[in-house]
């Protein structure tokens, strides 16, 4: 094709090959495709630069027969396509590709909370019509009930009859359009008994009207209308809410980066990198992609992706994983070694999010007991309104009001609501609190579970070492100084916690012939003295202390050892109190570790748990299994094997790649004081959603007798119905609210105990 | 009595009046952001 050699040659874009078959297969393409438009995706693309690039693209919909429409838009650099039914993405998308342009699928919660607003805006437009309508018709109704001579009675229901046509035909579409989709599927849906009470009231009244008698249901069917699209705007408001800030992604996205572009670094982001872009981050900086260091090494923490302690130190040339943390003075430059979504970390939390957007298989049940209920109702309306006149020798308009009373108070919208927003809130919560459920399953099995597997190192303990003291030796104020003054120009975790500790002797030696062998130690010459840092073997100590992952450092002067210096992996802060909390709610807490069992007996003492020490990975995964149905709260490489035998896994922050692969919960916080609040927020999910179930199981099972034996007419049910909804509403809002202030309260308070870590670096994600 | 005739037309008149107003400010994005400064 003429177009597509010139477009090639004149902006000379890499075509990249890539396979975009995974755009047609559904379960991939999920999170690209909206459900309410299966054949649009949109797509961020690069390479539009002039109005002739548009004509080109346009030129598309003739040439591609499975691309029905495309929209362009150059200011934000956006793409829309419409696929043809029955045709296929990749095969547009290639060819978009083939012209030269670089195109990447947005995942539609990227752009759902503009449809969400839209949704939200065309619902208040309903609802502001049935409202204003239906004040007015209550005017109306009000002085009728109040006695008002004949001849104006009629005028008045005909006035209402006005009133009431802008909610027949403009605020009640979007129950009509519920309806008719599921119709199509041949689905019962919740919202045919109120349809059936809107329309048969409206025409049922109009009959009536026609025929002079004054069974008139006007004030009801407005009531009805309004009340239920406010309650429906209210939770779609709260979910526009709850929803929109949402973005995990951002973890990595986002991070503050400077790209090499045309001969300059400039600021960036990080969702922007591709295979072979240069660019350098500064210190503390989430590594957003895998990356090979180009000009100078640097220090790396890998607690993340490997549960490693202690920073590591990468040399120029070798390649950093995504999700390490650099940890160096200047900026750091790295070459990009393929995109963010490359990265098994960006994986991960894409699971979460389309979890969070998607729905549990509780709330699909929950749905399923909705529409079954609704069946239920409609048939038993049907039998008031057609068995009961004869039964009970009643009127037949009592039986018209009754069963039509029925319908409107037996709605189960409030059953329908609640679950899926109380799991939302949850979720949501969860995410608030640093936490990330991959599935709403996970609440149900926390609840149940009541054996939880902890591992020690990294999960319990901080995995970050902090200075507690000589081990042997003192150092003069003097020494303290040559000390610092070598410190200081290490890069070496280490030395950064020694500066901290002695911050008042900074500055006052200068150091001659500095030499850092990375990873062994320092040395200089200082006052003349020939000082040297370096690592110290425990088993050269005359008392060697029992205490797990302590590092030794040792000082030298002209080779003479003046002070070993220690610094202590310290156990989490919240131990404690996560372990007495878990245990009054009755869990089991077993302690597992493959470090030695004398190491371990403290904590036994200490928490009064049990404890398994000395175990080889593929002993702590049998243990796992023979005590199932557990959960395994871990991190590492050695817990691989645990984590993926227990029925719910919990990867605390540090864990590794593998372990996010398939952890149902993502820790992102240091401590373990969230797995305990996880394990109330899921006790908290299931007393709201019992509460709630009972709740409106009640209410509609008392107003429904009332309904049949005629004690609430269609008005009083009208206005009943609607209000079991929004006070389900307010009950879920309420009991997550109290749930989440704990919560905060309870990070503050972990964020306070920590700045002296963050200096140190390892871990903390502030 | 009669002077419903006439009000109740006006009331219309004026409630439509109102809906066309809020409805415009929907449309016109009036109530997308509540929280920050105008």
């Amino acid at each position: 094709m003429q177009i597509n050699m010139d477009i090639n040659m004149e902006h000379n874009l890499e075509a990249s090959a890539s396979d975009w078959t995974y755009l047609d297969r559904p379960v991939e393409a999920n999170i690209y495709l909206s459900s309410t438009a299966p054949d649009l995706l949109l797509l961020r693309i690069e390479g539009v630069k002039c109005s002739g690039c548009i004509r080109n693209l346009e030129s598309l919909v003739g040439h591609v027969s499975d691309l029905q429409s495309l929209e362009v838009s150059m200011g934000d650099g956006l793409l829309k396509i419409k696929k043809s039914s029955g045709g296929h993405f990749s095969k547009i998308t290639e060819a978009i590709t083939q012209l030269g342009y670089r195109i990447t699928p947005l995942s539609h919660k990227d752009f759902s909370s503009s449809v969400r607003s839209a949704e939200v805006k065309a619902l208040r437009s309903r609802f502001a019509v049935a409202a204003a309508c239906m004040g007015n018709i209550m005017l109306l109704s009000v002085s009728i009930y109040a006695g008002m001579p004949k001849s104006y009675e009629q005028v008045f229901h005909w006035i209402s009859l006005i009133l009431v046509l802008p909610i027949l035909f403009y605020s009640n579409l979007s129950f009509y359009q519920n309806i008719v989709d599921a119709l199509k599927r041949r689905e019962p849906h919740i919202d045919m008994p109120i349809v059936l009470a809107l329309v048969g009231g409206s025409l049922l009244s109009i009959f009536n009207l026609l025929q002079g008698n004054n069974h008139i249901y006007f004030d009801s069917v407005a009531m009805l209308a309004t009340l239920l699209l406010g309650s429906r705007l209210l939770l779609l408001s709260l979910q526009k809410k709850f929803l929109s800030s949402q973005h995990l992604s951002q973890f990595v996205k986002n991070q503050p980066i400077q790209v090499y572009h045309q001969g300059q670094y400039r600021k960036g982001f990080s969702d922007d990198l591709k295979k072979g872009d240069l660019f350098k981050i500064g210190h503390g900086v989430t590594l957003p992609v895998d990356a090979q260091l180009v000009e100078t090494g640097c220090f790396v923490d890998p607690s993340l992706l490997t549960g490693e302690t202690l920073p590591k130190w990468y040399d120029k040339g070798e390649i950093v994983q995504a999700g390490m943390k650099v940890k160096s003075k200047a900026f750091t430059c790295f070459q990009a070694m393929g995109a963010i979504q490359d990265t098994s970390l960006y994986k991960y939390i894409l699971d979460v999010e389309k979890q969070i957007h998607g729905k549990s298989s509780i709330v699909k049940l929950a749905d399923k007991i909705a529409k079954y209920f609704t069946l239920g109702i409609m048939t038993l309306s049907a039998f008031v309104l057609l068995v009961l006149p004869f039964w009970l020798s009643i009127d037949i308009y009592e039986g018209i009001n009754r069963s039509l009373a029925l319908i409107i108070v037996s709605c189960p919208c409030a059953l329908a609501f609640a679950t899926p927003l109380i799991e939302s809130l949850a979720l949501v919560g969860a995410n608030r609190m640093g936490i990330f459920v991959k599935s709403a399953n996970v609440f149900e099995k926390l609840r149940n579970i009541k054996t939880m597997f902890f591992d020690k190192t990294g999960t319990l303990t901080q995995g970050n070492h902090a200075f507690c003291g000589f081990a042997e030796g003192t150092l003069s104020n003097q020494q303290i100084e040559r000390l610092v003054a070598l410190e200081q120009l290490s890069q070496h975790p280490l030395a950064r916690t020694l500066v901290n500790e002695f911050a008042s002797s900074i500055g006052k030696k200068s150091v001659q012939n500095f030499y850092e062998n990375h990873g062994e130690g320092v040395s200089g010459l200082i006052d003349g003295l020939e000082c040297k840092i370096s690592k110290y073997d425990k088993k050269f100590l005359a008392e060697p202390s029992a205490e797990n992952g302590s590092q030794l450092s040792a000082y030298y002067e002209n080779d003479d050892l003046k002070a070993v210096l220690q610094f202590v992996d310290n156990a989490v802060e919240d131990v404690d109190e996560v372990f007495s909390g878990l245990k009054q709610l009755g869990y089991k807490i077993k302690i597992i570790s493959g470090d030695q069992e004398a190491n371990l007996t403290y904590l036994q003492n200490k928490y009064a748990v049990e404890v398994f020490g000395d175990l080889k990975p593929s002993e702590k995964q049998q243990l796992v299994r023979n005590n199932r149905p557990s959960v395994m709260v871990g991190d590492g490489f050695n817990d691989l094997g645990a984590m993926g035998e227990a029925d719910v896994s919990v990867a605390v922050q540090g864990s590794i790649a593998e372990n996010l692969k398939f952890a149902d919960v993502f820790i992102d916080k240091p401590g373990i004081g969230l797995v305990f609040q996880l394990v109330r927020l899921a006790h908290q999910v299931k007393k709201l959603t019992i509460i709630i179930l009972g709740f409106s199981l009640i209410y509609n099972l008392v107003l429904g007798v009332l309904a049949v034996m005629g004690a609430i007419g269609p008005l009083a049910a009208a206005l009943l119905m609607p209000l079991s909804s929004i006070a389900v509403v307010m009950i879920s809002l309420v009991g997550m609210r109290n749930f989440s202030l704990v919560q905060r309260s309870h990070i503050e308070s972990q964020n306070r105990a920590i700045p002296p870590v963050t200096l140190l670096g390892t871990g903390a994600v502030s | 009595m009669t002077i419903i005739y006439l009000m109740i037309p006006c009331t219309l008149l004026l409630v439509g009046g109102f809906v066309a107003a809020f409805i415009w400010a929907n449309n016109n994005d009036q109530f997308e952001d509540l929280v920050t400064p105008a």
